[in-house]
Order: structure tokens, then sequence, then C-alpha cells
């Protein structure tokens, strides 16, 4: 199996010279992203996110089974990233390797250990049934920064899936169709964004959102997962020189920014999702939710 | 209505292509020849890998065998001997399939390998690996006696068996896969039709295809001589403005 080609001394030479001077290969600035474009697809809980060549397809699926039994009020959940050789001929198949394996654990500490969804709302009978949620990542297109599209992918989907509607009646439990009863959205606590820096020249120089070729050439890498708040969920650093403390407290109000931004945009898309879904203003109808008095809202009349 | 292709999606695969079908869409990529690895190496031709990957979730026994079908497929298509000691690797993404539960699994293999050979071959012929003919996978079932192509969920859901038959340009059988109930006759009701369709997709517009269509139902517009003729002019666009 061929290994990823690794750029010409020349080429290294030049990007890095170039970075010297603050100045990328694509004519970016130094903190900019290349564009992002967020689709959903037209079943529920598929996200499909491309940064600029990279693309990210995160699928869920969910199905009823049976609970781990020291976590027996929990549902389970699970993060399958696989890299294929879809994404690049270097990727092999059924062989875990360093990429891909650091992708899987970020996702896990950023997601699933930030407690981003709530598993106990996955529980239908205590330690006898409950809701086995699995999100898929399938990398198509891998052109650098695969941690933070993987993420924001995983984020949107996971707001965009509905799970099937049950009803408990002591140990009995029924699970509807989406045809009997509307699909209803899972409990998302909070939404952890990733955003990662490469830095060059031993720390001095710091970008965000690097391409293929930049990764290749970069000394190290922060990984910084936050919410909109300001929350972290993780920082990481694999290797590469000391960086300066400043510079990571640098990196953290520069990733609440990119967090902010990511946040704003999933919200944007999925309303609109919902409105291209809600053709003739059926979906209040087929809502089994009970109302709730909005705040601020007219429908408050004490 | 025929299936839909979208030939290079992705930017990183030699080849790719989308192939959508109102029951399933599929990513193929297509690599080759590659450095093989010493175990798969064979001295006179090219190994052919082919992985296919489900919708959710990790591959299991069906997917292998699945892969074992279609690199049979690709094994009478590509000219292994050009390529001795290489490897082709073509990997099967899918990523849309039909929601609907009722569905028994076998008939849900067959009509998902009619899809994976169309979407594979595309992805080969966009990786301009050599071929030794074109080849089209025709889907149909079979129902109280009449038959379908190109089901939908619904025919598919109420059908008595489901063929996957591969036809190549000469009108030869490459591959077939049945699931269901059903007798000689029944099967070669669904075949025949299956080649006149596959014969119709690859038809030249320009030529009389009397000679090969007489006497054979459901002529269809040539939807995959299309696809592939409008990425040859594509891609030879650079002659003319030049």
């Amino acid at each position: 199996m061929p290994s990823e080609p690794a750029p010409s001394t020349n080429e290294r030479e030049f990007i890095l010279a170039a970075l010297r001077e603050n100045t990328r290969l694509d004519g970016r600035a130094l903190d900019a992203y290349r564009p992002i474009s967020l689709t959903f697809g037209n079943d529920y809980g598929t996200a499909d996110v491309r940064l600029g060549k990279t693309r990210v397809l995160a699928k869920i699926s969910c199905e009823v089974a049976t609970p781990y039994p020291d976590r027996k009020f929990d549902g389970i959940f699970t993060i399958t990233t696989e890299l294929s050789p879809l994404a690049s001929p270097a990727f092999e198949v059924g062989r875990q390797d360093t990429p891909e394996l650091l992708l899987s654990r970020l996702l896990e500490k950023t997601i699933r250990r930030s407690g981003a969804l709530d598993t106990e709302s996955l529980c239908l009978v205590a330690g006898q049934k409950c809701f086995h949620l699995r999100a898929t990542l399938h990398v198509l297109d891998a052109d650098g920064n695969l941690v933070d599209a993987s993420c924001l992918a995983l984020i949107a989907a996971l707001l965009h899936f509905r799970r099937p509607d049950i009803e408990v009646h002591g140990e009995d439990v029924t699970v509807f169709d989406p045809r009997e009863r509307e699909p209803v959205c899972l409990t998302i606590q909070h939404r952890p964004f990733c955003v990662s820096f490469s830095y060059y020249h031993a720390g001095e120089v710091m970008v965000q959102d690097a391409t293929l070729l930049e990764e290749q050439c970069r000394e190290g890498e922060v990984v910084v997962s936050m919410n909109r708040f300001g929350e972290v969920a993780q920082v990481a650093k694999y290797g590469g020189p000391p960086v300066d403390g400043l510079s990571v407290l640098g990196c953290m109000s520069a990733a609440l920014e990119r967090v902010k931004g990511f946040d704003k945009m999933v919200t944007e898309k999925l309303k609109e999702d919902e409105k291209r879904r809600d053709a003739g203003g059926l979906m209040a109808e087929l809502s089994a939710e009970n109302e709730r008095p909005v705040e601020g809202g007219d429908r408050v009349m004490l | 209505m025929p299936p839909t292709l979208t030939l290079h999606p992705l930017h990183r695969a030699d080849g790719s292509a989308t192939h959508t079908t109102p029951l399933f869409t599929i990513l193929a990529a297509a690599n080759g020849p590659l450095e093989v690895s010493r175990r798969d190496e064979l001295p006179e031709e090219a190994a052919i890998e082919v992985n296919v990957r489900p919708c959710s979730g990790v591959g299991g026994p069906r997917e292998r065998w699945m892969e074992g079908v279609i690199t049979s497929l690709l094994k009478s298509l590509v000219l292994v001997n050009m390529y001795p000691r290489t490897l082709v690797q073509v990997t099967l993404q899918v990523t849309k399939e039909p929601g609907m539960g009722g569905l028994k699994r076998a008939v849900k293999d067959v009509a998902l390998l009619a899809g994976l050979g169309n979407a594979a071959f595309a992805a080969l012929v966009d990786a301009g690996v050599a071929l030794g003919g074109t080849m089209v996978v025709g889907l149909g079932v079979a129902r109280e006696g009449e038959v379908v192509v190109e089901p939908g969920e619904k025919e598919l859901l109420g059908c008595g068996s489901v063929h996957a038959v591969a036809w190549g340009m000469r009108g030869e059988m490459l591959m077939a896969e049945s699931a269901g109930r059903f007798g000689v006759e029944e099967w070669e009701g669904v075949a025949g039709r299956l080649r006149g369709d596959a014969m119709g997709a690859i038809k030249n517009d320009e030529e009389d295809g009397d000679d090969v269509m007489d006497g054979e139902v459901g002529q269809k517009e040539p939807w995959l001589r299309q696809a592939l003729g409008e990425s040859v002019r594509d891609a030879g666009a650079w002659r003319e403005t030049g």
C-alpha cells in the first residue's frame, strides 16, 4: 500500500518561508478557514460537511439493545471512524493507523466524555432495554483538518437526528414507526466543536485549518474543543516543540470566536432544513409533545 | 427513471463515481494500479481488491460476500494482464439506503449488488483503468408473473424474487445473483428483459441499433453511454479551445 507522498524539499521550504511572511499558499489569512458547507440529507441524522476539499459524511442510526450491566441507566452511544481508501489511497482498510486513532480519540473526548449527549435519555427500561445510538463518520476526501470537519459533521448530525418515539408501560416498551408517530429529537446538552491549530517555526507561527500540505510541514498541533460558552472540553497537544503558555491562551480565545461561528452556522442550517421539511406547516400537528409555555411569548397568559 | 451517474465527485481518489437509484446511493472510488502487498501479489496479473462499506457501522459477513461477488465481476472486466504485480482497489461506500423496515436482508443485498456493480464500473472508467468492455448491472423483480425493472421500495417489499444480472457490451452475462422463490422460466423472463435494458443503456444513438434490439422489450434511453460520453467530452474539451 502506498504511503502519502511527502512534499518535496523545495515545496516544504517554500511553504515555510511563505508562512514566515504570514502568507499561505491559497492566499488565506493565517487564522482563516476554507469555505465551509453543511448540508443535511433527506433522512434524519445525515450531515455532509465540506471544508475546502475535505469532505466528511456523518450518519446516525439507532436500534434497541441491552445496556451494559455496569451502566444500567445509560443508553449506548458509539462513534465509529474508519478511514477508507475513498479519502486517500494511503489509508489502508482494516488497519488502524495513527491519524485514525487520533481522530477517534479526539471525538471521543470531545463529544462522549464531555457529556454532549445525554445517554440517560436513551434508556428505556433500566438494565434491560435502551437505545444504541451509532454514529458513523465517513471521511470521503482528506485534505487536512479532518478533526474539525468530523466534529462539526458529528454534532450537526446528532442535532439533526430523530429517534423513534416510544411508550413505556411497566416493562412493556412500544417503539413507534416513523409513520405512526413523529420521531423525536435527542437530548443534546451542549455543542462542543474542535478547532485545531498548527505550529511552525518552533511555535512562532500559528495557523488555523491547515490543508494536507500544510499539515505535512507542521511541527506541532494543538486541538482545542469547547462550546460557545467557552467551556473547554479538552485541549490536546501531541508532540512537537514546546509552546508558550500565552500562545495557548491565544488559541483559546481564537477557538472561542471560531466555535461561536460554527454554532451559529449549525443553528441556521438546522432551521433552514426544518423549514424545508415543514412544507405545509404540518410539523406542529404531528408533534406529540406537550406545549411548553414560551418565556416572553404570547402563549403565557396568566 | 434511469439511474443517475456522477463522475469524479472526489478529489483524492484516482477515479470516483456516485450512482443513485430510487433505492440506494453509492459512492465508489477506484485507485489503481497501486503497489500491492507481498501477500496479494500475482505474478502475471493485477490483484483486485473490493471494499464494501455499509451506511452505518462496520462491515460484516454480508459485505464480505458482496465484495467477493463484485471482485469476480470486475475480474472479468478489467484487463488484469496489463498490470502485472499491481493492485486495483475499489472502495464502495453506501451513502443512502432504503429506510423502510420489513425488507428481507437477502432481497436488499441483491438489490444493493446491482448498484455496487454499476458504481464500481463507473469509478474504474473514471480512474482510467484499462477495461475489456462496457457493462451494465440490471435489477429486476418478478411478482406473480409480472416483471418490474428498476424497482422502488414498494415493488421490492412485495416481490416474489429479485434478480441482479450483469450484461457485457456483447450481450454476455457476467454475473447473476437472485433471491426469493422463482422458476427457470421466470428467471429467463427477467434476465431477458434486463438484457434488453442493458443493451439500451449502452446503445449508440448514431447507429441503427436494430440488430441488437430486435424483439426485445424495454428499450430505454442510453443513460450509461450518455454519462460516459459526457465525461469523455469534458476531458477532451481543452483540445478544442487550445
